[in-house]
């Protein structure tokens, strides 16, 4: 049998049926008064505690959030195209240019080259431009898609 | 566009509406949403004491975890990683706003039980159980409040609320119990402060 009081985490385990009844605890408090009340108090707590009303927001926390993420979408609209036709426009400018200075200048800058030479070079550049454009639109796109679901949903 | 309704709103796959979020499914993550603020209003209303506040911290929260979800690594159940960042982002307020998070309703005189006696201790416990621990869970500390609610609330367990806290099993359990504690002298205090 226990003879000084257990503590008060032994107590609320015993009140929480965390440990077993058939203890010394359940003998001391059988004689001690003061720890059964505790018990009881502790056990009041835990019967009470679940049935605490529950808080809910005031506001409709989706809409808001949704709207919210809508806002924060790129500056480049959906619908300008124009960016990107003009950078196409430059980068066809700019290869047809290289084209035409690596022509007169080629032959001079290797010795053996060609019309044919040349035209590979540029073409292997334009190809390798295309395929890196064609990347960069496509992923822009898919996030303003993305974006765009959201905003559509907020407004 | 998803309706809300192609959504179970209580029974749906966790992977599937990470996937369709990221994807860019509004009605997925307003699902999410729906399904996940009763915990993190839990947390918001316990943490934060200005009332004003607990909208843009709420707001804040979901805006993170759209973020952030893309890193969800499904280590742990998707609304205890959203429970995280509710905890994390209310702890980030108080400590730039100051606000004690330990023990600030420390009790210092230790009303024993044999301040009880017969009809007045039972009045105690069940007369307005309710408003009265209410009224005392509102004096406790956040910390304490919101790992109370958690526990016996919410019904999680103590590794549930170590992930969600980033403390140890060892010093939720003991929290919890010292919040208990703290409770019980309170609600004696406020009955003693009443009887008088």
């Amino acid at each position: 049998m226990i003879t000084a009081h257990p503590t008060d985490m032994i107590l609320q385990e015993y009140a929480a049926a965390y440990i077993d009844k058939r203890t010394d605890v359940a003998e001391h408090l059988h004689h001690c008064t003061a720890c059964r009340i505790k018990v009881s108090q502790y056990r009041s707590l835990f019967e009470t505690l679940p049935g605490l009303k529950k808080p809910a927001f005031d506001f409709n926390l989706a809409d808001t959030v949704i709207r919210q993420v809508a806002e924060q979408r790129p500056t480049v609209s959906n619908n300008d195209s124009s960016y990107y036709s003009i950078l196409l426009i430059a980068c066809t400018c700019g290869i047809g240019l290289f084209s035409f200075l690596l022509y007169k200048t080629g032959p001079i800058l290797f010795a053996e080259g060609t019309l044919l030479t040349t035209v590979a070079i540029a073409t292997a550049g334009l190809l390798l431009l295309s395929v890196l454009a064609t990347e960069m639109i496509k992923k822009h796109y898919a996030q303003i898609k993305t974006l765009d679901q959201f905003s559509h949903a907020a407004t | 566009m998803q309706s809300v309704n192609q959504i179970p709103a209580n029974n749906y796959d966790e992977r599937s509406i990470v996937k369709d979020i990221l994807s860019g499914s509004e009605a997925a993550f307003r699902t999410l949403i729906r399904n996940t603020e009763g915990l993190v209003a839990q947390i918001v209303y316990r943490m934060i004491p200005v009332a004003e506040d607990r909208k843009d911290i709420a707001q804040d929260i979901y805006l993170k975890v759209f973020k952030n979800l893309e890193g969800f690594s499904f280590n742990s159940r998707l609304s205890t990683w959203i429970a995280r960042i509710a905890y994390n982002t209310c702890l980030n307020y108080l400590e730039k706003n100051r606000i004690m998070t330990e023990d600030s309703q420390r009790i210092d005189a230790d009303v024993g039980a044999d301040f009880f006696s017969g009809k007045a201790e039972e009045q105690l416990f069940t007369k307005d159980r309710i408003k009265i621990l209410q009224a005392a869970m509102e004096k406790l500390s956040p910390i304490y409040k919101t790992l109370i609610t958690l526990y016996h609330n919410e019904g999680l367990n103590y590794q549930q609320i170590s992930e969600i806290t980033g403390l140890p099993n060892g010093t939720v359990k003991s929290y919890l119990f010292r919040a208990r504690q703290t409770l019980r002298k309170l609600i004696l205090q406020t009955y003693q402060k009443d009887a008088l």
